[in-house]
């Protein structure tokens, strides 16, 4: 993935030759959009770790990303003003020579290099870009002590070029790339802490169960690849090749294969997207930074998604079952995530459901066919809740490291610029009017009341809709309270020496000693119920004590300043043995939370219902781009537009007011038991079912459940492979070279004392050969002339017997 | 007049005999004086021959009896030299036992 | 067989045993002054023998050189070599047992399986061999063939005052042959001057037999005389014309071929075949010397010369101080 992203960034330098004829309008600087971030993350792995001094390395990552984002700006008016999709392409990338020799025939395909932007690319370039934007300012301030400020920075500029590749892709190839470069970006960024195993642990799981998503999703596209290309003999993977085939041969496509490839894509969508079943990464990626999780968790990566399906609208219209799956699957993890979200007790993983649980909403948008509201969903939701999880960022840092809620409170008077974004936020995800969250939420719920596209009535879903809303209306209150209203716990003598020490055990004792002697308080013992995976208070702002191989040791101990440029009161930093409170958040931090809560409060205006005046600007901008669903009737799709636009709207009406009730409700109800009960009730609750809370609690055993199953069979599996590879396979390389040895000391053996012998015997026979010739040699000149007369004699033999004196003669003398 | 009633055949039995003796008095004897004389009984079963082939016919003409010529003359070089070797020898070792002039052994 | 000619064949055998013998005497005798007597009868048996074979010269020789030189130097050397206490001179023998079979394999080869092995088809040495031809020896064989056509002859010389003519007639030609006859005519032109020419006046006998010796010695010389012989035709191919009785001189022949019919011209063969005719080797034997032994001949005397130095040197007594 990463050659592939480098090879692009390559070929894109060397400049391909064109292998389809570019249109007029070529607008190659669409490609600087996702390019600059890259550049950004090359210089900062090869220049920025160097030392370069914390300022320069945060002014060229924001920098290109801020140019990124004007340069979207640019490209977001050429499409307004042009009315159609702008591309920009440098040529072809993958070319497949067909197998009957076509370029693009049988089984040939070209992708290029091309980036396309149209309306629906351009909203996704916009969030993607300026929030990105205010989450690297934001970093600037959270990660102000980080000892590998560069590559964290690094990492945000590459997670945002591969997410702008993803959106702007032309192709589903190379949208691939940035699906599968925004998951590595997401590994790195959740284990960027690695010292700490579970960090790591988390960032391999975020990644695997990416991994078997993608599995799916690759399935769905290579069967979509060839289905389009067998039954109307064009081949190609990009969006538009494919959806034109599909519109000009409609019976291409059957059925039953667009369900099949809608659901394989779907689940690489519940992959990415953390739905069931593959959403359990999410909770636990929170132990990346905090502004990771905004970013990246909030309001990008997860939504690639929804995007994905979205952008491949014109074939999940035709398969209304696929689409019933999806919208159900996005309902049932509404509901599940918005009722784990109500027992957590961390804020970082309240906030994680509820994104699983808000991403279900979109799910249920998309999957009724009311792809325009939840594409609004997605917007919105980007803006509230990477406000919520910058917020949640400035409490914990205000809290030095502290993320359990139960030892929050009242801290409305402490930080009241995250109080109040905080609440903006939290009253745009219950959805309220007129906050942002209310007229997607509602749109959604309403299309899905109303939708004639799924197999069974839409109202079935929308209960669960509804049930889910209400959930996350009462936990994002609970959140809200316990952390800012309340009795503080933080002020208890216990459990806030210095700033909410939670040291976990591992630190070192003299470092705890300096704390008890410093404070003047006792020690207090690690805050139970931390979920997994634990401890990022410690580590957030890298001023741990020694373990292991930790790179921050103790000499941080003190606050420097969080950021260039911004006076800080240095009595702040909790965690290093300092008295103090929590405090509000430098500026820097502080200017993205503002940002995004006005966000939170008027994007929602966008999204207004169509027939209200100025209504539905977001629709109707999106609607070069979606085809609503097909009617069904009985389950197969019946080939009309869905008319449902003249109904009364009425009915209209009472859903807001239904919705707008029942977030009040959800609300009033979080109020009562938490703030006048001061959460009593839950208490009471939670003990007398406990076993339901438990099971709440511990998020439905679902991680354990799939530990049990799947990950010990393939540990197992693993493990008998591992001793077959050991003992057979190596036994066969060992028995062979034994056989080998073996047969090399017999050859030995045989080479020493057959062939040696030989040898020697052969030397052996003539020295007794000689020994005895020897004696003929007497110097006796009487015994050499005795021999010389036998010799004689032999000579004499020879001649009588084989050749006779006339012979000889003849042959001396010529003759007869 | 007739030259013999023995032919050519008895004079080379006569000679074979001589030769056999002369060389086994070469063979067996110790004395190095009667090697030569063993010597001279070989040259001397020799010259019968050839004179034997000379007269008895006519090959090679008149050569045969040539050759006897210089083979007397040679034979007595020969023993003139061989016996002042004996003489030398005798002179130096004080006995002439060919078995104990023996350098040449390996 | 006259008793001169049974006296001779018994010397033969006579001189024969005493070779033998004295052979045997050499090899065997355990004293080396008796075995060098023993050597002595060899020597002198050989030259026995020599002259026996009617080469009278090397039969001199032999008693000459051999005896009164070779032996008389190995009797010195034995008295030279032995301490003159040691009367006795002992001659020890190792009687080598391979040595003994070796010799008498030798001997068995040479006697019985040589010798009477069969001589290559016709030759000079062979051609129309009869057992009594060869007893006939020694003479000079010529070889001619009536025909005219071919003639193999070859001149010769004899010490044998008798030559024997070998004159092949191929069978279609023989019919109504009667007799070959073969003229021999002396060759004044080669006719050595005998000695009798040449030699000094006897101081004893008068001068009157003096001169006459000398006329009549001229008068060979002057007179060539021309003998014929005849002969009649053998069964054989050949037939062998022998021409006795003659002088020591040099003759040519010539054949001619009497029949029923008449005769054939006198028919002289092809080449030089005129022969010699001496009386002993000597002659002979100083010719070969002097003419094709003549390189040899010098080369042996330096070598003579070379071993006498090299023997006087060898044999010097060192002087010691």
């Amino acid at each position: 993935m990463i050659q592939s992203s480098l090879v692009l960034m390559a070929s894109m330098v060397q400049g391909h030759m064109e292998s389809h004829a570019a249109p007029a309008d070529n607008m190659k600087w669409l490609w600087l959009i996702p390019i600059l971030p890259a550049i950004g993350f090359l210089f900062q792995v090869f220049i920025g770790t160097r030392s370069l001094p914390k300022p320069v390395i945060s002014f060229i990552s924001c920098g290109v990303v801020l140019v990124s984002a004007a340069l979207s700006w640019v490209a977001f008016f050429q499409v307004k003003e042009l009315g159609h999709a702008i591309e920009g392409s440098l040529g072809a990338w993958i070319h497949i020579m067909g197998t009957d020799g076509q370029p693009t025939g049988n089984l040939g395909v070209i992708v290029n290099h091309k980036l396309v932007v149209d309306q629906l690319t351009c909203i996704m370039i916009l969030v993607v870009t300026n929030i990105a934007f205010f989450i690297h300012v934001y970093s600037v301030g959270y990660m102000a002590e980080e000892k590998r400020y560069a590559r964290y920075f690094s990492y945000l500029n590459l997670f945002t070029a591969f997410m702008l590749v993803l959106v702007m892709a032309s192709s589903l190839i190379l949208m691939f790339v940035g699906w599968e470069g925004v998951g590595l970006c997401s590994y790195l960024l959740i284990g960027f802490w690695y010292e700490k195993k579970e960090n790591a642990i988390a960032g391999m799981k975020a990644f695997i169960v990416n991994r078997i998503g993608d599995l799916a999703f690759t399935i769905g596209v290579l069967a979509l690849f060839v289905a389009i290309g067998t039954k109307t003999g064009v081949w190609t993977v990009d969006f538009e090749g494919i959806k034109r085939a599909i519109h000009e041969h409609p019976q291409a496509l059957s059925t039953g294969g667009a369900t099949f490839i809608g659901i394989m894509m779907f689940i690489g969508a519940t992959g990415k997207s953390a739905q069931l079943p593959l959403y359990t990464w999410l909770p636990d990626a929170m132990a990346g930074p905090t502004p990771v999780s905004a970013l990246i968790h909030a309001a990008t990566m997860v939504t690639a998604g929804v995007y994905m399906i979205a952008r491949m609208n014109f074939l999940y219209v035709m398969t209304p079952t696929a689409m019933t799956v999806v919208a159900t699957v996005g309902a049932i993890t509404a509901l599940f995530a918005g009722t784990i979200g109500m027992a957590q007790n961390d804020i970082k993983k309240v906030l994680a459901y509820s994104t699983v649980s808000q991403l279900g909403f979109m799910f249920m948008g998309v999957g009724v066919g009311a792809f325009a509201a939840g594409v609004f969903h997605l917007f919105t939701h980007a803006f509230f809740k990477a406000c919520l999880f910058l917020g949640s960022g400035s409490v914990i840092h205000g809290m030095g490291h502290e993320q359990d809620i139960r030892k929050m409170g009242a801290l409305k008077s402490k930080m009241p610029v995250t109080w109040v974004t905080f609440g903006l936020a939290t009253l745009a995800i219950a959805g309220i009017p007129p906050f942002a969250g209310f007229f997607s939420k509602d749109e959604i719920l309403w299309k899905t009341f109303s939708t004639h596209a799924l197999l069974f009535p839409g109202w079935v879903l929308w209960l669960v809709g509804v049930a889910a809303a209400l959930c996350t209306a009462f936990y994002m209150t609970r959140l809200v309270i316990k952390t800012f209203h309340g009795r503080a716990m933080w002020a208890q003598a216990s459990s806030f020496s210095g700033g909410g020490v939670n040291l976990p055990d591992w630190m070192d004792e003299e470092e705890e000693k300096k704390r008890e002697h410093d404070a003047g308080r006792g020690q207090d013992e690690s805050s139970p119920a931390h979920n997994l995976p634990t401890d990022e208070s410690v580590l957030d702002l890298g001023k741990v004590g020694k373990h292991g191989p930790s790179s921050h040791g103790p000499e941080d101990a003190h606050a420097a300043p969080h950021d260039a440029g911004h006076g800080h009161d240095a009595g702040h930093a909790a965690g290093h043995g300092h008295p103090g409170e929590p405090h509000e958040s430098p500026t820097s931090m502080l200017v993205a939370l503002v940002v995004l809560a006005a966000g939170s409060c008027l994007v929602g205006f966008l999204g207004m219902p169509h027939w209200w005046p100025h209504g539905d600007a977001f629709g109707k901008w999106l609607e070069p781009v979606f085809e609503g669903p097909h009617e069904t009737k009985g389950g197969e799709p019946v080939k009309e537009k869905k008319e449902g636009h003249e109904e009364s709207h009425g009915l209209e009406w009472g859903f807001m007011l239904l919705s707008t009730a029942v977030a009040l409700a959800g609300i009033g109800g979080a109020v009562y038991v938490y703030s006048s009960r001061s959460g009593v009730p839950a208490k009471d609750f939670a003990e007398k079912h406990h076993e339901l809370y438990d099971l709440v609690l511990d998020k439905y055993r679902v991680d354990e459940l799939y530990d049990a199953t799947v990950v010990r069979t393939l540990l197992n599996l693993n493990e008998v492979a591992g001793r077959f590879d050991n003992e057979i396979v190596d036994g066969t390389v060992n028995g062979a070279a034994r056989c080998a040895s073996t047969a090399s000391k017999g050859a030995g053996y045989f080479d020493n004392e057959v062939v040696d012998a030989a040898v020697n015997a052969s030397a052996n026979a003539t020295q007794a050969a000689g020994r005895k010739i020897r004696r003929l040699q007497t110097g006796n000149i009487k015994d050499y002339l005795t021999f010389a007369l036998v010799g004689g004699l032999f000579v004499i033999a020879a001649f009588c017997l084989f050749l006779t004196w006339p012979d000889l003669y003849h042959r001396v003398f010529g003759g007869k | 007049m007739k030259f013999t009633d023995h032919p050519l055949e008895h004079m080379l039995v006569l000679s074979a005999i001589l030769f056999c003796a002369g060389v086994y008095t070469i063979l067996t004897r110790k004395n190095a004086v009667s090697i030569l004389m063993g010597v001279e009984l070989v040259l001397n079963a020799a010259n019968i021959n050839f004179v034997a082939f000379s007269q008895y016919t006519r090959i090679g003409g008149i050569h045969g009896n040539v050759f006897v010529i210089f083979v007397l003359l040679l034979a007595a070089a020969e023993a003139a030299v061989a016996l002042a070797i004996i003489i030398g020898i005798y002179q130096n070792f004080g006995r002439v036992d060919v078995d104990q002039a023996d350098q040449m052994k390996d | 067989m006259t008793s001169s000619e049974m006296v001779v064949n018994l010397l033969f055998y006579v001189f024969a045993v005493a070779a033998v013998a004295g052979a045997l005497g050499v090899a065997a005798s355990r004293n080396i002054v008796r075995s060098a007597f023993a050597l002595l009868a060899v020597l002198f048996s050989a030259a026995a023998l020599y002259a026996l074979m009617k080469a009278d010269f090397i039969a001199a020789a032999q008693v000459l050189i051999y005896v009164g030189g070779i032996l008389v130097l190995i009797i010195f050397a034995v008295m030279l070599t032995h301490r003159i206490t040691d009367v006795n001179v002992s001659n020890e023998s190792t009687p080598g047992p391979a040595a003994f079979c070796a010799v008498l394999c030798l001997l068995f080869a040479l006697v019985v399986i040589i010798l009477p092995l069969p001589q290559p088809g016709p030759n000079k040495w062979d051609a129309g061999r009869a057992p009594e031809t060869m007893r006939e020896g020694p003479y000079a064989f010529v070889q001619y063939q009536a025909d005219g056509k071919t003639g193999l002859a070859n001149g010769g010389s004899t010490f044998e005052n008798e030559v024997v003519v070998g004159v092949t007639i191929p069978e279609d030609r023989r019919a109504g042959l009667l007799r070959i006859v073969v003229r021999a005519v002396e060759n004044p032109g080669k006719v050595k001057e005998s000695l009798e020419t040449k030699k000094a006046p006897d101081a004893t006998l008068s001068p009157e037999k003096v001169r006459l010796a000398q006329e009549e010695a001229r008068k060979t010389v002057a007179e060539p005389k021309s003998l014929e012989f005849a002969a009649t035709p053998e069964k054989t191919e050949t037939t062998h014309v022998r021409l006795k009785g003659l002088r020591e001189a040099a003759y040519d022949w010539k054949v001619k071929l009497v029949g029923a019919e008449g005769e054939s011209p006198w028919i002289g063969p092809k080449g030089d075949p005129n022969f010699v005719v001496h009386k002993g080797v000597t002659e002979p034997i100083a010719l070969a010397l002097a003419d094709p032994y003549l390189l040899a001949f010098e080369a042996v005397s330096m070598l003579l010369l070379a071993a006498l130095v090299g023997a006087a040197f060898l044999a010097r007594k060192e002087v010691k101080e």
